[in-house]
């Protein structure tokens, strides 16, 4: 008769303690964590002997809570229609894209790079650490309230205007750790301007990449040999890169691509591959 | 021989002792931000100025997932002003002097962000196959007096001063 009442009292307790558990589950989340994409323009000098030439592009930033996803804007539209069709001509015509995208995906300040060279994609991981200087200089971009601050960030200074009337730590690029979103950022050269052009909240925001991406061979590496391996493609003429595109073998190129003298052939460049194009991090470009 | 040993002895040990007291110059401001329903607020943006017009930002920290937050100072201050930032929060201030205990700076009013609003709309125009149906109950306003009004209304559809109907300028030629 005890033994039964003791087991009573026990299963009412424990049925209890489930109460319990699951009401506390439920109210706990009542604090969600809001999901907000930002839109950038961005603009850069394709070459840096033409200053004339600028491209624009679009870079969206998902973000939600210490998580982040950044890409361009119809690269993604692209990876979306090439994870389910072959895209068309025409697609591919009015979804423009700049000549090297990436996409960055941060988890705290843990950052992970992707981008395609030639044919085949690369990613690395990187620490994102950036030491801000902040200043009380002010200015006001169209209703946000926006501070400077300024960086060096892979061999070249950065001004950042930032603004706290959007107290979230997100901002183009790899750039982030402020205390408030960036609204307009640019080198001090001039050859690289983000602007903010539009935030807006939105539930069911994208953290990954496309099954077209997924599914092909990602080769990971380090942020120095990728810079270095970009930097050797893109000054390649249009045979060597085709050349290389014709390769038995996926892997990153070696100087064995150049011509015999260890130069680039200018002679088959056409007027438009004559100059470089610059880049964001220029600390291992030699 | 004994004495002078023990003289020099605390002479070398003097300095340490004053280890913990410089250990505290180093001051840690801790805490953590909640909501009017002491729920923790994750990722909230703090920042510490020197003075009250909260002007130039001393320090700054975004609060961990359970809202937690620990900002340190080398210079250990008397007063900070302390403003806290949250995307779904209006921004509010606090003035801390105590740095011994953890505080728990709450946050009261939401933003204002305006809420969703759903437009019921009736739909007019219905087209299976070849064939386009208005519905003239959703065409019709109070003030009509006469089916030309309603007419009028339809897209495309135009009636003339002699009592014509036109649809893409088009005169129908039977109803």
């Amino acid at each position: 008769m005890n033994r039964i009442k003791t087991t009573r009292v026990f299963l009412v307790a424990f049925g209890l303690l489930g109460i319990l558990f699951f009401v506390t589950a439920f109210t706990s989340g009542s604090n969600e964590v809001q999901q907000r994409a930002f839109l950038y323009k961005v603009e850069f000098k394709k070459y840096i002997n033409r200053p004339d030439i600028t491209v624009t592009d679009y870079m969206q930033v998902n973000t939600k809570g210490n998580t982040s996803f950044t890409f361009f804007y119809n690269r993604m539209k692209r990876d979306s229609i090439e994870s389910l069709r072959k895209i068309s001509s025409q697609e591919r015509r009015t979804l423009f894209v700049n000549d090297h995208p990436y996409s960055i995906k941060t988890v705290k300040n843990k950052a992970i790079f992707t981008a395609k060279v030639g044919d085949q994609y690369f990613s690395y991981e990187q620490t994102i650490d950036f030491k801000w200087k902040l200043t009380d200089t002010k200015r006001k971009i169209d209703s946000y309230n926006c501070k400077l601050a300024t960086v060096s960030y892979a061999g070249r200074t950065w001004n950042a205007w930032y603004t706290m009337d959007l107290p979230m730590d997100v901002g183009p690029y790899k750039f982030k750790g402020l205390p408030g979103c960036i609204v307009e950022m640019s080198d001090v050269d001039g050859i690289f301007k983000y602007t903010l052009i539009q935030t807006k909240r939105k539930d069911n925001l994208r953290f990954e990449h496309y099954a077209n991406v997924l599914k092909s061979p990602i080769i990971s590496t380090t942020r120095e040999e990728f810079n270095k391996h970009q930097q050797a493609y893109l000054s390649l003429s249009f045979d060597q890169r085709m050349a290389y595109l014709g390769r038995g073998q996926a892997g990153i190129m070696t100087s064995e691509l150049k011509s015999q003298d260890g130069q680039v052939d200018f002679k088959n460049k056409q007027f438009d591959e004559m100059d470089d194009s610059p880049f964001i991090e220029i600390d291992h470009i030699d | 021989m004994t004495k002078s040993r023990y003289l020099i002895s605390t002479l070398f040990t003097a300095p340490f002792y004053w280890v913990p007291f410089s250990c505290i110059a180093q001051t840690t401001l801790k805490g953590t931000v909640t909501d009017s329903l002491k729920e923790p607020l994750s990722y909230a943006i703090l920042t510490s100025y020197k003075s009250g017009n909260y002007e130039t930002i001393l320090a700054y920290k975004t609060t961990e997932e359970d809202g937690t937050f620990s900002i340190p100072f080398t210079k250990s201050p008397d007063t900070l002003f302390i403003e806290v930032r949250h995307i779904s929060y209006k921004p509010k201030r606090f003035v801390i002097t105590d740095f011994t205990k953890s505080h728990y700076l709450t946050l009261f009013v939401p933003a204002n962000e305006l809420k969703e609003v759903v437009v019921n709309a009736r739909k007019s125009i219905e087209i299976k196959g070849d064939t386009v149906r208005y519905d003239v109950d959703a065409l019709k306003d109070q003030k009509d007096y006469t089916i030309e009004e309603v007419i009028n209304r339809i897209p495309g559809v135009t009636v003339t001063e002699n009592g014509k109907i036109l649809y893409r300028d088009r005169p129908i030629s039977h109803l």
